[in-house]
């Protein structure tokens, strides 16, 4: 599955089936980010399915 | 589920509780009142500028107080944006903080180093740390154009993570007198030229505000300075979030302990701080001779004099 990264400007080839576990695979934090599915925010839990379009957002402060 | 009402939740805090959107949405917006209420951030009466930079923190403060205050009279609320001529990075900014202030009818004042100073802030980071100019400068600016603008408050975008890295920050650096200038409203009685600051989202973290932020569809587009990430602060933030990821309620601790200090420290540095006094070259407030801004503005000019 492939996911976009903001802060990079990046696609990822990811495996991970869950948000938590996705996170874990790309080496993010929870608390740096958020993850948004076919536009919609969605928490920790949330088991991806196969059409899926998975974005991630980083929350920092851009200065 | 929404341990509320049982609705798919967007959102889960460091109790284990999960929200849903709006129940998020009522949860962030109480704890801003609640800020605004328990530290009486603003007055009966009252005229703020938001210092706006178009990231998600200041538009979200501009985006709530200017709703809360929309039909109260006697409380104005405008935006400032300093413009540090910031390439590819704060000229977007720009575009879209005019944008979201159109759209909301709220008046919007900008002021760029450019005509303030005579350069951008690209034209002088050339063996300076980028961050160290440009904090003293728009801290400045913000501070003479509030008073300019004539309000009696300026309102920032600072959160939890922010208050937390500074307190860090002056800790690391030895730097308490800094310190008893934090918290969710400054020390207004330290001299009639300093215009106070109030943080209305002091108590909410960077992830709860781009969660309100996404919410409420106030940003669209991630947008970094290109000078963020070699900032001492952005080394600090990640500390902090690795600790937040492993001990979750860290942020909340180093800020409430802090608080509890505080009064402490200003009366501390009430006794034995500097007085604050005038520049003598440009009459701003400062606890020197020489403010900070003058004596960044004269080294900027001396080199660019020898050059
Ligand atoms: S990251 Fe540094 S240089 Fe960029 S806007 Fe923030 S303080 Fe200024
Ligand atoms: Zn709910
Ligand atoms: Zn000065």
């Amino acid at each position: 599955m492939k996911v976009y990264y903001d802060r990079e400007d990046k696609e990822y080839s990811i495996e991970a089936k869950n948000v938590r576990d996705m996170l874990k695979e790309l080496k993010l934090l929870k608390n740096a980010v958020i993850v948004v599915v076919n536009d919609e925010l969605v928490s920790e839990g949330y088991a991806f399915e196969k059409s899926d379009k998975v974005k991630i957002l980083s929350v920092v402060s851009g200065g | 589920m929404c341990h509320a009402c049982d609705k798919k939740p967007v959102y889960k805090l460091i109790s284990g509780e999960s929200l849903c959107k709006s129940c998020f949405l009522d949860y962030f917006e109480k704890k801003v009142r609640k800020t605004l209420r328990v530290y009486k951030l603003v007055d009966k009466e009252d005229s703020i500028a938001v210092a706006v930079s178009g990231g998600k923190d200041s538009l979200t403060v501009l985006d709530l107080l200017h709703s809360i205050y929309k039909e109260n009279k006697k409380i104005k609320i405008q935006g400032l944006l300093i413009d540090e001529g910031i390439d590819g990075y704060r000229d977007q900014c720009l575009e879209s903080t005019k944008k979201f202030c159109e759209e909301r009818n709220i008046s919007l004042t900008v002021v760029s180093y450019e005509e303030a100073f005579g350069f951008k802030l690209d034209n002088v980071v050339e063996g300076r740390k980028p961050c160290s100019v440009c904090g003293v400068l728009r801290r400045n600016l913000l501070n003479s154009h509030a008073r300019k603008l004539g309000v009696k408050k300026l309102a920032t975008g600072h959160n939890l993570d922010d208050e937390a890295q500074t307190i860090l920050m002056n800790q690391f650096r030895r730097n308490v007198e800094a310190s008893a200038r934090l918290g969710p409203i400054t020390a207004s009685e330290a001299h009639e030229g300093f215009v106070p600051r109030i943080k209305p989202l002091y108590f909410l973290s960077e992830k709860e505000i781009m969660t309100y932020a996404f919410l409420k569809g106030i940003v669209r587009e991630f947008n970094e300075c290109p000078y963020n990430k070699e900032s001492y602060r952005n080394q600090i933030r990640e500390m902090l979030n690795q600790f937040e990821e492993l001990y979750p309620g860290t942020k909340h601790s180093i800020v409430s302990s802090f608080l509890e200090i505080l009064p402490a420290l200003k009366v501390k540095e009430k006794k034995e701080g500097t007085v604050i006094q005038k520049c003598l070259q440009c009459g701003e407030p400062c606890s020197q001779e020489i403010c900070q801004t003058c004596v960044v503005l004269n080294e900027i000019k001396s080199s660019q004099h020898s050059l």
